[in-house]
């Protein structure tokens, strides 16, 4: 497949546990990514999404399977390649104002592009004029907003996202989610969300990949045929995007009920 | 740290810092009575000390004893700094060093460092590279400790997203490890200040030829009393002084810390 | 506790960044155990080979066999030394806390003493030497008298800010909860400051050791400084060496003894004590 911006085939990510044994979290994921595709992962809590989303970025190396990237296997972040954390808080340097944080990922331009590319990022996610201030002078929302812009300076053919809204409270949840879903119509990048929030990964994706608990596979994969461009209220207030939520989280309330176990063992 | 809150009010603060110097008034106060009442050559007044810390500061033992003992604590700290940051951040950064040198480290750090200056005098003779030495043996582990726990503390996420944009090796470590290690490489080496004035004493005292803690064994063994008692004050004044210089020093470099800083706050 | 473990099974990914940090604990110790072996390896290396002035740098061997064959010298240098260290550590920790809590307590009183501690706090002790020479004399009342005086400091600091940040909301439930004067403080203000003031003894603990062995060193008041001064008398590098890593070992034994007995009497310093000092 040519028109395939990622590929990740058979992934397998064990991680080594306290007393030294090996803990397999990912089994075997496969999943193709097109051209301005947008799609999400959602899985129960435990199913190690957050670590197949590294493995996937090339943040750390799977233990088995491949990515590959623009036509290219990953070993390492590979250019083209953009991540917004869950934490804004941590993610943004706090030694660095806004403007040089957003720089941060322009930094193989000339001194006046990236300057223009910075301008127009925070014009983009609605924080121009705030170049000069420090992360902690904003507000949650605002500091996630300055990480996308961040990610999008550089323009890139995928954004990958790790429970991006889940950190803010419902009200800006709603306003960030418009923000990404305006930013990936008005431009030309793939997005690979993970996710545990059903609606959000409903409403902002084409493709929602249920995730089993652990060690996970997918368990299924919904089409999301809502019309775009979406919105919080028309688009939620339809039957279908209701139908399709519903579809989704049963397949996530099966993949829970059977990791029911592992919780246990966790919360001990 | 001493703590300093958020913008408080600016009434609360004079008032603060009036009691403070009331405090220290009453100290010397008290120090003053008791010399005139004890009465005895060891004990002289505060303000006979005064005079004397005076005496010492206007007498070529500026040039002879107090420049040179400066150049040495500002050499040793300076190394110090240098090998300390370094060795620290590589040794928090990865784990298979931390393990392979935390007992080795820890015994280092224990060793009551002042019980080198013997050797440290059979190696480099009485003079003031012993001196600078012996200030590195002592002053390196604090920085050393507080730059490996800064760096291994540092938020996942934080080394994640720089290395989404690129950033490897050197770099990594300058512009990422480095300041966000940095509130607590600051803590360490201001320990490490006050190490390096307080072994600079001791081993000029024990093998220095020259310097302030020479100077101070040096009257005390001449029976020159008020010697002994102007050394020590101009001691403590550069100690005060050196302090309150590096904390001007921190709040500037780190002022992107929320709160340290009152012009961010009025934004 | 229970919240940290509870946040961790909600999201299950967290685990990865614990397990990334925390390697089995066997083969930590394997390597610890390996880098004092390397280091000791290093040691004779640079001593056996030349590369380093034997006169300098005795070779480990020729230091072990110094040790056993002081180990009467060296016992009782040891024991001096630990009596004055102790003497001093004492008066300091119970001076430091009673005073820190009172200075704490109050308003009035911690601003009153904010100058003469930012003052003290960078004066070097050890500069006082001389002066306590003077006035005590030599003998273990002028050590452990000057112990005292600079390992008061790091505790009485660390008492007043720690009972100075005891939370407010605790201490108006301790009110509600009927505990007043004497009861609170002891109840609530100081297991609430504890982990400070557990820092802060750690401090003076090793800075007591300094002044200890600086002392013996300076006026010769016998104790591991001065069998170190009689070594280097004697021209006997290997002696020397001796004594200094059985200092190493006291102050190594001595911080790690109080580590484990924090650990043992705070067990919930790690979490209450961040960003502590």
């Amino acid at each position: 497949m040519s028109d395939s911006v990622l590929s990740i085939r058979n992934l397998q990510v064990s991680i080594q546990s306290r007393d030294g044994s090996m803990n397999e979290i990912t089994r075997d994921v496969s999943l193709e990514l097109k051209e301005h595709e947008f799609v999400s992962i959602v899985g129960p809590s435990g199913s190690g999404k957050t670590t197949l989303l590294r493995a996937a970025s090339g943040l750390r190396p799977p233990s088995g399977g491949e990515v590959i990237f623009d036509q290219k296997p990953i070993n390492d972040v590979p250019k083209g390649l953009a991540i917004v954390f869950q934490e804004y808080n941590k993610s943004l340097f706090p030694w660095l104002t806004i403007g040089k944080n957003v720089a941060m990922g322009a930094a193989e331009y000339s001194n006046q592009e990236r300057a223009e590319r910075v301008e127009k990022a925070l014009i983009q996610v609605g924080l121009s004029g705030f170049a000069t201030r420090y992360p902690w002078e904003l507000s949650g929302g605002m500091q996630q907003r300055a990480a996308l812009a961040r990610a999008m300076v550089s323009n890139p053919r995928l954004l990958m996202m790790d429970e991006p809204f889940a950190s803010v409270d419902a009200l800006t949840r709603n306003h960030l989610e418009d923000v990404v879903q305006r930013l990936w119509d008005s431009s030309t990048f793939a997005a690979l969300m993970v996710t545990h929030d059903v609606g959000e990964a409903v409403y902002l994706s084409d493709r929602v990949l249920v995730l089993s608990a652990r060690p996970s596979t997918v368990l299924a994969e919904i089409k999301i045929d809502l019309a775009r461009p979406r919105s919080q209220i028309e688009t939620r207030r339809t039957g279908r995007f209701g139908e399709l939520v519903a579809e989704v989280l049963e397949r996530v309330e099966e993949a829970g009920r059977a990791s029911v176990g592992i919780e246990d063992t966790i919360q001990k | 740290m001493i703590g300093v809150k958020a913008g408080p009010r600016r009434g609360s603060t004079i008032a603060r810092a009036g009691l403070g110097w009331l405090g220290l008034a009453i100290l010397a106060t008290v120090w003053q009575l008791l010399g005139m009442e004890l009465h005895t050559a060891v004990f002289p007044t505060f303000i006979t000390s005064l005079v004397a810390a005076w005496h010492v500061v206007t007498s070529s033992t500026l040039t002879t004893d107090i420049i040179p003992s400066l150049e040495r604590t500002a050499a040793g700290f300076l190394i110090s700094a240098i090998i300390g940051i370094t060795a620290g951040m590589v040794i928090g950064h990865y784990e298979t060093v931390r393990d392979w040198t935390s007992a080795v480290v820890d015994f280092m750090r224990s060793l009551p460092t002042p019980l080198l200056v013997p050797i440290a005098i059979v190696v480099f003779g009485i003079n003031g590279r012993m001196v600078v030495v012996t200030i590195i043996s002592a002053a390196v582990w604090p920085i050393l400790i507080n730059t490996a726990n800064g760096t291994s503390t540092i938020e996942p996420t934080m080394i994640d997203t720089a290395k989404t944009y690129g950033l490897r090796g050197r770099k990594l470590f300058l512009k990422v490890v480095l300041p966000a290690a940095s509130p607590q490489i600051f803590a360490g080496l201001r320990v490490a200040l006050s190490v390096s004035l307080a072994v600079m004493v001791v081993a000029e005292m024990l093998g220095g030829g020259s310097g302030i803690g020479y100077f101070i064994a040096n009257a005390q063994q001449s029976f020159n009393i008020g010697g002994s008692y102007g050394g020590v004050i101009v001691l403590g004044c550069l100690g005060w002084i050196f302090d309150t210089l590096f904390l001007m020093f921190e709040r500037r470099l780190l002022a992107w810390q929320r709160g340290t800083v009152g012009g961010l706050l009025d934004v | 506790m229970s919240q940290v473990q509870l946040a961790v099974g909600l999201s299950g990914e967290v685990n990865e960044i614990t397990q990334r940090r925390s390697k089995p604990q066997r083969r930590r110790v394997a390597r610890q155990i390996g880098g004092v072996v390397v280091a000791i390896a290093i040691w004779e290396a640079l001593s056996s080979t030349g590369a380093v002035n034997k006169e300098a740098l005795p070779t480990p061997g020729a230091t072990l066999a110094a040790i056993s064959a002081n180990v009467g010298s060296l016992s009782s240098a040891l024991a001096s030394t630990l009596e004055a260290w102790a003497l001093g550590m004492l008066a300091a920790g119970v001076g430091g806390i009673v005073l820190g809590t009172l200075v704490g307590r109050s308003k009035t009183a911690d601003a009153a003493t904010e100058t003469i501690v930012r003052m003290m706090r960078p004066l070097p002790s050890l500069a006082l030497i001389p002066i306590a020479i003077l006035i005590a004399g030599l003998g273990i009342k002028m050590t452990s008298g000057l112990v005292s005086f600079a390992a008061f400091w790091p505790v009485f600091i660390n008492t007043r800010v720690g009972v100075r940040q005891v939370d407010n909301k605790v201490l108006e439930t301790a009110k509600v909860l009927g505990l007043r004067g004497f009861k609170l403080l002891y109840r609530v203000v100081m297991p609430a400051s504890s982990p400070m003031i557990a820092s802060g003894l750690q401090v003076a603990i090793s800075l007591a050791l300094v002044v200890t062995v600086s002392v013996e060193l300076v006026g010769g008041t016998g104790g591991l400084g001065q069998f170190i001064l009689l070594a280097q008398q004697g021209n006997e590098p290997s002696t020397m060496f001796a004594g200094i890593i059985v200092g190493g070992i006291l102050g190594w034994a001595l911080s790690i003894g109080f580590a484990r007995l924090v650990d043992r009497l705070i067990p919930w310093r790690t979490q209450r004590a961040e960003g502590g000092r």
